[in-house]
């Protein structure tokens, strides 16, 4: 990389982050990962519950699950063992307990998987995964199609696991913004905790191995369950 | 055995004249199986797993194997709560748990919850490799554990891991992790202030969304504060979730979906564990 032209390893980047953006129309507005239970049970009401609540998504199913999947869906690629992706998208989609979180998942990786191809024609193994996904073998995540992305583009994998929790992180401060009373400056500077989160969590998850992919805490899990049932609701899960 | 088990079970059973019997129960180490326990159900073979310490002690490693050949029935159960003790050495408890459910066999585990004491660092491992048209019913929990002053999360360090394979596929990874000692547990997404958790799954290739409907309209709402919902997994069965603050109130809605799916969705007749439930609350 260190011979590739400065201009176009910074395109590849912005390429990239292009993916990231929260107004990139891969239908994540439309899901609040369980967070609009914790509205409905008034359990979340202002900043600060959000911040509580959005830190500990992070910590626990983001870190042992998209987070992860980055890490080792990059690491498989690098080693030419594509076969492992196949593996994680089956771990990760029966970790996924909650059917509206896993539907939600699915529809996005679609989406995603649908958009890129759009822009950029095939790549090889993001075609090899739709083709899988479309004949039902596999379900689809978005985690392991971006990680698909981002090393086609050469992005190392520091950069691909930071871009993605970016692009999670800002994702749903949007999804709040519109939800609960949360203000675009007080969303901004939630995004901002959770970026220095993720630094912190990038060294540990790092050091995972693939049996860690899929763990989970009860109250992420459960309310992401519940939201269901639940009567009014803006998201789809 | 390449590997030196404090407590190992090992449980077999087959179909014969129409019921089940036990064709296996061995036991070695610290770990004991009951006597045949009388059921409600006609025969229905019914065993406590037993812990004679009352608990594991730090560095303790425990396996239990449960087969069931094709067309078996049986029924097993915890006797008490999982207690695990202080690990101030940081070692590892840890129990491996392997199931193998024949064609049309039918397993019913009510695994109690583990109750992890300060400092408890555990880890509980199972393996579940069902036939395609195999059942189950799994239990498990982990509550706020025990400690001298009476803090909820004390423990060091709790990983529970269960993965159940149909023919062979994946279809159910569940791994709860807590760390209370890099985590606020009480906080939200975690265990929001409740102290128990329970799950219940249910393996069976003729559970749909329409029975998830049905379950959930079956379970009447207790008077305690409980938080609970179930799901469809992404194929052949279903899942509860509980949080609550006491395993009474969490064993009520355990026990109607269980009552609901044994005997509405299977055709069961109606079983009623003898475990004293105020013992291990």
């Amino acid at each position: 990389m260190e011979n590739r032209p400065r201009l176009s390893t910074l395109l590849d980047y912005l390429e990239v982050f292009q993916i990231c953006d929260s107004t990139f129309p891969i239908g994540t507005f439309n899901h609040s990962f369980g967070m609009e239970n914790y509205l409905h049970d008034r359990k979340i009401k202002h900043t600060p519950e959000f911040q509580q609540w959005f830190e500990n998504y992070f910590k626990s199913q983001f870190k042992y699950g998209e987070g992860l999947l980055t890490v080792l869906c990059w690491q498989a690629l690098k080693a030419g063992q594509i076969e492992k992706l196949w593996e994680y998208d089956e771990i990760i989609t029966h970790s996924t307990l909650a059917l509206e979180t896993r539907n939600g998942q699915k529809l996005i990786a679609k989406q995603m998987l649908a958009l890129i191809k759009q822009m950029y024609g095939e790549i090889k193994p993001l075609d090899t995964y739709e083709k899988k996904i479309k004949k039902g073998e596999l379900a689809g995540s978005p985690a392991i199609v971006f990680t698909i992305f981002a090393h086609y583009q050469k992005m190392p994998l520091m950069d691909t696991f930071l871009m993605y929790g970016y692009s999670i992180g800002s994702t749903m401060v949007q999804n709040a913004v519109r939800a609960i009373p949360l203000g675009q400056r007080d969303g901004q500077v939630v995004l901002n905790n959770i970026i220095k989160l993720l630094g912190e969590l990038y060294p540990e998850v790092e050091k995972l191995d693939g049996s860690y992919l899929g763990a989970n805490v009860p109250g992420l899990e459960l309310a992401q369950i519940k939201h269901e049932t639940q009567g009014s609701r803006l998201f789809m899960s | 055995m390449d590997k030196k088990y404090d407590g190992v079970i090992e449980m077999r059973f087959l179909p014969r004249n129409g019921r089940t019997i036990a064709q296996k129960l061995y036991h070695k180490g610290n770990s004991r199986i009951s006597s045949v326990i009388p059921t409600t159900e006609n025969q229905l073979p019914y065993y406590f797993l037993i812990s004679t310490g009352g608990g594991f002690t730090e560095g303790e490693q425990y396996q239990v194997k449960i087969t069931l050949e094709d067309n078996a029935h049986a029924v097993l159960t915890t006797q008490t709560p999982n207690y695990v003790y202080k690990c101030d050495n940081l070692r590892q408890t840890c129990q491996e748990t392997q199931i193998k459910l024949g064609q049309g066999a039918f397993l019913e585990y009510y695994m109690d919850e583990v109750i992890p004491y300060k400092n408890a660092y555990y880890r509980q491992f199972m393996d579940l490799d069902l036939a395609e048209d195999a059942s189950l019913i799994l239990t498990d929990g982990l509550t706020s554990g025990w400690s001298p002053d009476e803090k909820p999360f004390q423990y060091r360090d709790v990983g529970m891991r269960t993965k159940i394979k149909v023919a062979g596929k994946l279809v159910y990874n569940d791994y709860l992790l807590c760390t209370p000692q890099v985590d606020e547990l009480a906080e939200l997404g975690y265990f929001e202030g409740y102290t128990n958790f329970n799950s219940v799954v249910l393996i069976d290739k003729n559970i749909d969304q329409d029975f998830v409907k049905k379950a959930r309209a079956v379970i009447k709402l207790p008077e305690a504060d409980v938080s609970f919902g179930i799901s469809l997994l992404e194929e052949n069965g279903a899942v509860l979730r509980i949080l609550g603050y006491d395993g009474y109130t969490n064993r009520q809605i355990q026990n109607q979906f269980i009552e609901f799916y044994r005997e509405e969705f299977k055709g069961c007749a109606p079983l009623k564990l003898r475990k004293n439930d105020r013992a291990y609350n």
